[in-house]
């Protein structure tokens, strides 16, 4: 536990440290979704929360192996578990900071043009859980794609479930929703919480898609060989 | 040889289907002997120190250290490793690098500060490089550094890839000392270097590895003795010098032209074989360690 601890409190503040450069953006993005309205319905603008995810993972496992960092890594007393999953702990924790930081900027924003908010701490678990899934996702991938690889795939993978359900009949529709869903594991507080108590499979249903990404990132780089002649 | 420590038995490794690496790479290590691996670019020697590592696993064959998998946590916490391609994290200081391995190795939090200094201090790299990034860091530095990041826990088994590689000849001298201080205390260290005289120095044994295969394995020192090669100028037969040398103790070993080589037991047979030439009337002009020797080894020449 204490190297899992040791490794994230790591990848945190070297995160942090690197990505002061991503504020500004990541604020701009924020700032031009609460002035379009985009605060009242967020879980259906995938692209919102990208800047922060892109914070979070930043020092992907495929950067670290492409840098040629991962060899001397892999030789301390860590597990290859324990490397995956602190390493997606610390890109959660970075990516849940900065989207809590851009909701009380968004916040700001609203009040300044005087419109309440609604249920801030529901918005700020909904982001959080979303974070959590997409670093999930994105680690998973980074195991085995180098470099910015993971982050290739996810958008080309997004891009075609979306395209593929403008055209799709009603047989595949169904497929592809799933398809994001699977892809861009969600949980919103009231949909889960504010109905019957039936709607908590929602939070079933995300608990075992994020488990199952962990899952799949630690069987791949449990395989993965690591060596600079095979980079 | 000591008892074995590291055990190499009939690995092979491919990568792909047509792109085979080693094959049936066997050798044995004792403990706190210094081994060498040398080869020409692409023989197999980063594949292979990825298998000891645990980094790589093997088609065929396998890595053992002290009975366990090179990747079984206990190894790793005893095991230093100073790769050829020194990759560290950019924004980190020499301080915090060393001082997050001391906490990944789990050592005692309180002597942390204490340690991360005294390692910092033994490869000698300065006081005040020790709190700047490492982006702004030469090669001879990092190269340091490596070593205290590898060296810091004390381990048993150090891996060495290249490890002179971009240091000065003072930074060559130091590892040489430390090496040699290393192995009193009986880590076990494995290098693998195209620097011939360095290896001729700190090891014990050569492996040399040709195509994935060892080709031979050579034993630099111990029960060898020391090779010397002799330079003097006027005549002298090979008569005179095999008496010389016989009357010393000394083997000797080829003679060609005004240079000779021979091989002593240690330093002291060194200085009786000297003694022995000048009083047979050899105008000796030069007696040195022959560092060639490793070079001939490498070329396939006949032994020495």
């Amino acid at each position: 536990m204490s190297v899992f601890v040791t490794l994230w409190r790591y990848r945190v503040s070297r995160s942090v440290h690197r990505l002061g450069s991503l504020a500004l953006p990541a604020f701009a993005v924020t700032i031009s979704g609460a002035l379009r309205g985009m605060f009242e319905n967020p879980p259906d603008r995938a692209f919102a929360l990208l800047p922060y995810v892109v914070a979070g993972v930043l020092a992907s496992i495929g950067a670290e192996a492409s840098s040629g960092r991962l060899p001397l890594m892999l030789t301390h007393p860590v597990t290859r578990s324990t490397y995956v999953l602190s390493h997606w702990a610390a890109s959660a924790t970075v990516a849940i900071g900065w989207a809590l930081v851009g909701l009380l900027v968004e916040i700001a924003v609203l009040s300044a043009h005087g419109r309440g908010v609604y249920a801030p701490w529901a918005h700020a678990i909904d982001r959080a859980a979303w974070c959590a899934g997409l670093t999930a996702v994105l680690t998973c991938f980074s195991t085995r794609l180098p470099s910015w690889g993971h982050l290739g795939l996810f958008l080309l993978l997004l891009y075609v479930i979306g395209i593929s359900g403008e055209s799709a009949g009603p047989v595949f529709k169904p497929v592809l929703n799933l398809a994001e869903e699977v892809l861009v594991p969600r949980f919103v507080v009231h949909g889960t919480f504010d109905t019957s108590p039936v709607t908590w499979s929602h939070l079933a249903r995300y608990v075992a898609l994020v488990s199952g990404w962990l899952l799949c990132a630690v069987l791949l780089f449990r395989n993965r060989e690591v060596s600079y002649a095979s980079r | 040889m000591p008892p074995s420590q590291i055990v190499v038995d009939a690995v092979s490794k491919s990568f792909g289907r047509r792109q085979r690496v080693l094959s049936d790479v066997s050798f044995e290590v004792g403990e706190g002997e210094c081994l060498g691996v040398i080869g020409p670019n692409g023989a197999g020697k980063t594949t292979l120190f990825g298998c000891l590592l645990g980094l790589l696993r093997p088609d065929g064959g396998r890595v053992t250290v002290e009975g366990r998998a090179p990747d079984d946590l206990e190894v790793r916490a005893h095991t230093g490793y100073v790769p050829e391609r020194l990759e560290f994290d950019p924004t980190l200081s020499a301080r915090q690098l060393i001082a997050l391995r001391h906490e990944l190795l789990g050592l005692a939090r309180p002597s942390r500060t204490a340690d991360v200094e005294a390692q910092l201090d033994q490869v000698g790299l300065a006081v005040p490089a020790r709190s700047r990034p490492l982006r702004t860091f030469s090669r001879g530095m990092l190269q340091r550094l490596g070593l205290a990041h590898a060296l810091i826990g004390a381990p048993r088994w150090l891996f060495l890839d290249e490890p002179t590689l971009g240091i000065d000849p003072e930074g060559a001298a130091h590892l040489r000392g430390l090496l040699g201080s290393l192995k009193a205390r009986g880590v076990t260290v494995i290098i693998n270097s195209h620097d011939l005289a360095h290896l001729e120095r700190v090891c014990e044994r050569v492996v040399l590895l040709r195509a994935g295969r060892v080709a031979a394995i050579e034993t630099m020192a111990g029960a060898d003795g020391l090779a010397l090669s002799v330079r003097w100028v006027g005549e002298a037969t090979a008569d005179l010098l095999a008496a010389c040398a016989g009357a010393a103790g000394a083997t000797l070993l080829e003679v060609e032209g005004s240079r000779a080589q021979l091989r002593v037991a240690d330093e002291a047979a060194a200085a009786r074989l000297l003694k022995e030439l000048l009083a047979g009337g050899v105008a000796v002009s030069l007696v040195e360690r022959d560092v060639a020797r490793l070079e001939r080894f490498f070329a396939g020449e006949p032994r020495a």
